[in-house]
């Protein structure tokens, strides 16, 4: 976090961004979908932060909250963003990893320990 | 020869009679001269002797015949001719009594116009004693009486007392005007922050009423809102009085300004900003970049004010800088309000009575005085293509500055055609997605800390990759642990 970092946060409100609907219209979104974006729709006509997030997806997958990381945005505003560019056909969600086992049980995440020591 | 003396004493005594009528004549003209030439020594003395001179000739032939009654005329004639002479002294007297009289009263005259010429002087003192006391609230004023008492009573103290009086009724009624101007300026905006305050707190009662558990974020957004305008609201009475706008920014780009302005006014979702991102990304220095937004939210305010239509917004390149330009579609500006728009935005206008009243000129106060402190351009007088008010605010290149540390951001260099779709075979993984293939082939990290830097620094499609190797592994593991589950179950 830079002092420039600090001082320009608060410039833009999230209300505008969101145009006043905090809540995402896609119940399937959360902070770890995935968000590929079609690179076939056409860029124009997209306001800002539709298209700043349109940038960031079009190289490669980012998922939501690393989206919001990067504007700078609630993670709840972004989703209504990103809800509304799925809806436009700009952006495909994908669901993230989800295991069949319980997230929680102590034998699944050892595994996932085992396989990220892997990496 | 009785009749010829008859006849010659006739002659005679007609003669005599026009000598001393003629003397007389001569004593009045001569005193007439006296009393206009300033010259009294002058004696009527050439006149005198020929007046008297055909008398005795006269008397001669009257001895013989009647000697008595000649002498009788005679002695009569001299004393006609003295008293003549005595009243000719005397008007010579009163003429040069009324001459020294007419000095006395030159002196008394001169003295007068002096008297009243420094009694001038002493008014023009009295009344800047009586600005001080009045305008400025000295309070140990005192105000000088009158330089000379026997004007006293006389018309000039009267006009004096009436010029004071007039100069302080002159300064009470500025002073109740500006501050009743000023009141009333103040009290709308007072009331403007008030609402919105009120509100602010209505969205905290609704979201403390809220069942445990619920998101707050509906309600934490609206109180959002009602801050920022109220916080608007506050700020733009600061900057009229004279103040800077408060808040000191980094360096922000147009599309920051831009949305920041939007934030700023009530009517913010009937405001669209076409986004280009090669000027939309362009830095404004730090230093212009609050009264810039603030500026640009004036502007927005004014123009969702005096329409229902959309307002549109759009930065864009010009040869002095970059122009943010504000297109409505309202009714537009009079000759009048153009011109008083203008002479609004291009001086400095301080907390003026006559300012406050019109909420629109408000505006534009507002506007000029930011532009005329911090160097920008704001220009109402173009019109616009949509017959409404184009309002332009021209940012010149000194106040522009470098991209703060980063160059352009890594998203706007990447290749055209995502990595993901347009990756070569070989790195591929069995799902179709980009692998990476050791983890210190990856670009070091940049020493600076940039602004994508929140989670790494790294390309989108490394983190792709890393995603899909994850995901990978994780299956792998999974089957595994199924596996093995499975293993596990059989095996008891």
């Amino acid at each position: 976090m830079t002092p420039s970092r600090h001082r320009r946060a608060g410039m833009i409100r999230s209300y505008t961004v969101s145009g006043g609907d905090a809540s995402a219209t896609r119940a399937g979104l959360d902070a770890a979908t995935l968000l590929l974006a079609d690179p076939a729709r056409p860029l124009a006509g997209l306001a800002a932060h539709p298209r700043r997030v349109m940038d960031l997806c079009l190289p490669g997958a980012l998922s939501v909250s690393e989206v919001a990381a990067h504007l700078e945005l609630p993670g709840a505003i972004v989703k209504v963003i990103v809800a509304g560019l799925v809806d436009s056909g700009h952006l495909a969600p994908r669901a993230p990893f989800v295991p069949a086992a319980s997230p929680y049980s102590t034998d699944f995440l050892m595994k996932v320990l085992k396989a990220l020591e892997k990496l | 020869m009785n009749g010829s003396a008859d006849f010659t004493a006739g002659v005679l005594l007609a003669s005599v009679i026009c000598s001393v009528l003629l003397l007389m004549v001569c004593l009045v003209l001569l005193a007439i001269l006296l009393m206009r030439s300033r010259a009294p020594e002058r004696r009527p003395a050439p006149a005198e002797p020929p007046a008297e001179r055909p008398a005795p000739p006269a008397e001669r032939p009257a001895q013989g015949n009647d000697e008595t009654a000649g002498q009788a005329r005679a002695d009569e004639q001299v004393q006609t001719a003295e008293k003549a002479r005595v009243s000719a002294e005397q008007a010579r007297e009163a003429a040069e009594k009324e001459k020294e009289q007419a000095l006395q009263q030159a002196n008394a005259n001169l003295q007068w116009y002096n008297a009243a010429v420094a009694e001038t002087g002493r008014l023009v003192e009295r009344l800047n004693a009586v600005a001080d006391a009045e305008v400025r609230g000295y309070s140990d004023v005192v105000v000088p009486g009158l330089l000379h008492p026997q004007f006293a009573g006389t018309p000039l103290s009267d006009h004096i007392a009436g010029a004071e009086e007039l100069l302080r009724e002159a300064v009470h009624a500025t002073r109740a005007d500006v501050s009743g101007a000023a009141r009333a300026g103040v009290r709308g905006m007072a009331e403007e922050v008030q609402m919105y305050l009120a509100r602010l707190q209505m969205s905290i009662n609704e979201a403390l009423d809220l069942p445990p558990g619920t998101d707050p974020h509906r309600s934490l957004v609206e109180m959002d809102a009602h801050a920022t305008w109220a916080l608007h609201a506050v700020q733009r009475l600061r900057i009229l009085a004279g103040s800077w706008p408060g808040v000191q920014r980094a360096d922000c780009t147009f599309r920051e300004i831009v949305e920041s302005a939007r934030g700023r006014i009530p009517a913010y979702d009937r405001v669209d900003y076409t986004y280009v991102p090669d000027v939309g990304e362009r830095w404004v220095e730090g230093r212009v970049v609050e009264p810039i937004t603030v500026a640009l939210a004036e502007l927005l305010a004014n123009a969702t004010s005096y329409t229902g239509d959309r307002v549109s917004v759009y930065v864009r390149e010009v040869p002095k800088g970059f122009c943010v330009v504000i297109d409505d579609k309202g009714a537009g500006l009079n000759s009048f309000q153009l011109a008083e728009a203008e002479r609004l935005l291009s001086r400095q206008t301080t907390l003026d009575a006559a300012n406050l009243a019109d909420e629109r000129k408000l505006g534009f106060a507002i506007i000029g005085t930011l532009a005329h402190d911090y160097g920008f351009h704001v220009d109402v007088s173009a019109p616009s293509p949509s017959g409404g008010v184009q309002a332009s605010c021209l940012v010149p290149h000194h106040l522009m500055s470098a991209a703060p540390g980063i160059a352009a951001p890594p998203r706007e260099t990447a290749p055209p055609q995502p990595a993901l779709h347009a990756a070569p075979a070989p790195v591929t993984t069995s799902h179709g997605l980009p692998k990476r293939e050791r983890r210190h082939a990856v670009a070091p990290l940049s020493a600076q800390p940039t602004q994508q830097s929140i989670t790494d620094t790294r390309a989108p499609e490394d983190v792709a990759a890393d995603l899909g190797k994850l995901s990978e592994l994780l299956s792998t593991g999974l089957a595994t642990g199924r596996d093995n589950d499975a293993e596990g179950h059989s095996q008891p």
